[in-house]
């Protein structure tokens, strides 16, 4: 299938201190894509590159096909973008912004627009600035998924929403994508919007990729095992972590094999939570 | 095309929409400085020695005085100074030509009648401007400010579509003396060249009334093209961070 | 809906069997008839917190087994069992659970005469009328 949204060898300096890159990322059609990173990763850099906000000094990006930094600026039409910091909304009301963005997009969808305002209970006469952080994330949401563009890219969209609406927001996206050939790329800090939504994920440090990683293959690559005898100081193939007798492996086949191998037994063996394995990958990077 | 000045248009309308009392404002505003460029004149014996800057000021920078608190050019990152109207134009499916067409709409939209205003009012109260110009003249003199206010004044718009300032002391302690020394030109001006600018332009208004008018309306059409063209030059370059 | 399948991560079966397996047992048991709708791949997804990459692997696996149909544009609904399937899924799923207690008494040394012994005594003391039909 042709990927919606390609990314090659991309690269971009900013300032003198911060490096994005190289990434390489395609994200197919119907799947939904996390996009994890700490702070200052470099993930807001990364979309707003996408969106041809921030001009690569290296690599192509490329939206069902067409360059994003070319003549063309069709691609435009394919991506409803929500950043992290609204800039430009302040001045009006959440009804002047619906007329401006609605007639923009051929597939807006009214009702669902509708749906959102009245379960988010979003006030649209009120002026954007007078709206509490909240309250104006629902707002952008209720103008930006409804554009119905196969694009949908988020940039933390709930960072400041309460949990009832953040739950809500999971399902509205979960039916959002129903119709099969649309795809999100949602950069979160929360482990429901990871577990709950995503296929894959992204994870970024300080600018560079650590991994696209489908979900089951990214817990099913770690273990943690409980030895029966603790151990030398030696590490075993696949050790990430060791707390006395607790390891955790990132390569459970080899290091099943070596401590067989070596006659350890181990009482007990579990997965991981993807928040932990976030947590180690993230980690283990700043060694 | 008429597409793109479709879509401008469209962008146009919320931007207007919230800027009526800023509009009043800049009205009361105009009629203000009308009233002191009538005193002025009348008090040098038609002479308009030291006021040229103010007048300049009200045609380069006057459109972008008034505008709304939301709209006004801000810095949305460490070195990137942008119109908010320009991010969020960005964001939506819309060429950045029709971006920049659109702040050029809103700027014309707000200076023009402004300045046609001031300069009829000039003409209608002041005794000493009807003296010394013919209608003829006037209207030449009428042709070459709004131009200017055309072909000088979108430059103003270049700030607007972005951009990335190097924070360099360098670059900031230059920019102050440019600034300055425009200033201070056009201060000493009447004393260099016996007439300030204002002054100026009524002479060749008077004079070659109608190749001042129509010189002036060519540098419009250009001014507008290249502002147009740099600032799709900026905005391809520039970094919304 | 809500379907009682939970998944185990720690388990080894790979997700998407346990999956399989459980719906299989959840239709051959009469507890969706022919015809129940069944979640989209992606509701499911977001249920069992994982990818839809696994869960269209489990509908994939089911369809070709003939335990569910997929109609274009309709959805995906539990399909017409043949009563020889629906029977063998039962025995081998009811055979598979016992082989994995006789599997889990043998790690813990018990003979497999006591195991029969543990077996007995648990029927013997099981809540009347549980089990009758």
């Amino acid at each position: 299938m042709e990927p919606l949204l390609y990314i090659a060898d991309l690269e971009k300096q900013v300032m003198d201190d911060f490096h994005l890159g190289p990434i390489n990322l395609k994200l197919e059609p119907g799947t939904i894509t996390a996009l994890i990173g700490n702070n200052g990763s470099g993930k807001s850099t990364l979309l707003k590159t996408i969106m041809n906000l921030v001009k690569p000094d290296h690599g192509n990006i490329k939206i069902d096909n067409m360059f994003v930094h070319g003549e063309n600026e069709n691609w435009k039409r394919l991506v409803a973008y929500q950043p992290q910091t609204i800039i430009g909304w302040d001045a009006f009301t959440g009804e002047m912004l619906k007329k401006l963005i609605a007639p923009l997009y051929p597939d807006w969808d009214e009702a669902l627009f509708q749906k959102m305002v009245e379960l988010f209970e979003v006030p649209l006469g009120k002026k954007f600035a007078k709206l509490s952080q909240g309250v104006q994330q629902k707002l952008n949401l209720a103008l930006t998924i409804p554009r119905n563009a196969p694009l949908l890219i988020l940039d933390e969209p709930t960072s400041f929403m309460d949990i009832p609406s953040k739950k809500l927001l999971i399902d509205l996206l979960v039916e959002w994508m129903e119709s099969g050939n649309r795809s999100i790329l949602i950069a979160s800090h929360q482990i429901d919007d990871i577990k709950k939504l995503s296929d894959y994920l992204f994870v970024l440090h300080n600018g560079k990729m650590l991994g696209h990683f489908e979900k089951e293959e990214l817990t099913s690559t770690y273990a943690r095992y409980w030895l029966r005898d603790s151990l030398s100081d030696t590490r075993i193939p696949g050790e990430v972590t060791r707390e006395d007798r607790m390891i955790i492996s990132d390569n459970p086949m080899e290091t099943e094999a070596y401590l067989e191998a070596k006659g350890i037994q181990w009482s007990n063996r579990s997965s991981l939570e993807l928040d932990d394995i976030i947590t180690i990958l993230l980690n283990n990077k700043k060694m | 095309m008429r597409n793109h000045l479709f879509l401008a248009l469209h962008l146009s309308k919320p931007e207007l929409k919230v800027s009526w009392i800023n509009y009043i404002g800049q009205y009361l505003f105009y009629s203000l400085f009308t009233f002191l460029f009538i005193q002025g004149f009348q008090a040098q014996e038609s002479r308009f020695v030291g006021l040229d800057l103010f007048l300049l000021m009200l045609f380069v920078f006057g459109p972008v005085w008034f505008r709304v608190k939301g709209l006004q050019l801000q810095q949305v990152s460490g070195n990137t100074w942008v119109s908010p109207a320009t991010i969020m134009g960005l964001h939506l499916p819309v060429a950045n030509r029709v971006i920049i067409l659109k702040s050029i709409i809103i700027y014309l939209i707000s200076s023009l009648p402004f300045q046609l205003y001031m300069l009829i009012m000039l003409y209608l109260f002041s005794p000493e401007i009807r003296d010394s110009m013919s209608l003829d003249a006037y209207i030449s003199f009428v042709i070459i400010w709004l131009s200017f206010g055309i072909y000088a004044g979108l430059s103003v718009l270049t700030a607007d579509v972005g951009t990335n300032m190097n924070n360099k002391k360098s670059t900031y302690i230059l920019s102050i003396l440019l600034i300055a020394s425009i200033i201070g030109f056009i201060f000493f001006m009447p004393y260099l060249f016996t007439y300030g600018i204002v002054e100026w332009s009524i002479i060749f208004a008077k004079k070659w009334s109608l190749a001042s008018a129509i010189l002036s309306i060519m540098f419009a059409v250009i001014g507008l093209h290249y502002w147009k063209t740099k600032m799709l030059k900026q905005m391809k370059k520039t970094d919304y961070l | 809906m809500e379907l009682p399948i939970k998944i185990s991560k720690d388990s080894r079966e790979p997700i998407y069997h346990q999956i399989v397996n459980q719906f299989k047992a959840l239709i051959a048991g009469g507890h969706l008839t022919t015809g129940t709708p069944l979640p989209s791949i992606r509701a499911l997804s977001k249920d069992l917190e994982i990818s839809i990459i696994t869960t269209r692997r489990a509908y994939q696996d089911l369809e070709v087994q003939g335990f569910i149909q997929t109609l274009q544009g309709k959805g995906t609904f539990v399909a017409e069992l043949a009563d020889d399937l629906k029977q063998e899924v039962k025995v081998s799923s009811v055979h598979k659970i016992m082989e994995n207690a006789i599997e889990t008494a043998l790690n813990y040394d018990y003979t497999l005469e006591q195991v029969k012994d543990i077996f007995l005594e648990i029927l013997h003391t099981y809540p009347k009328g549980k089990g009758d039909h």
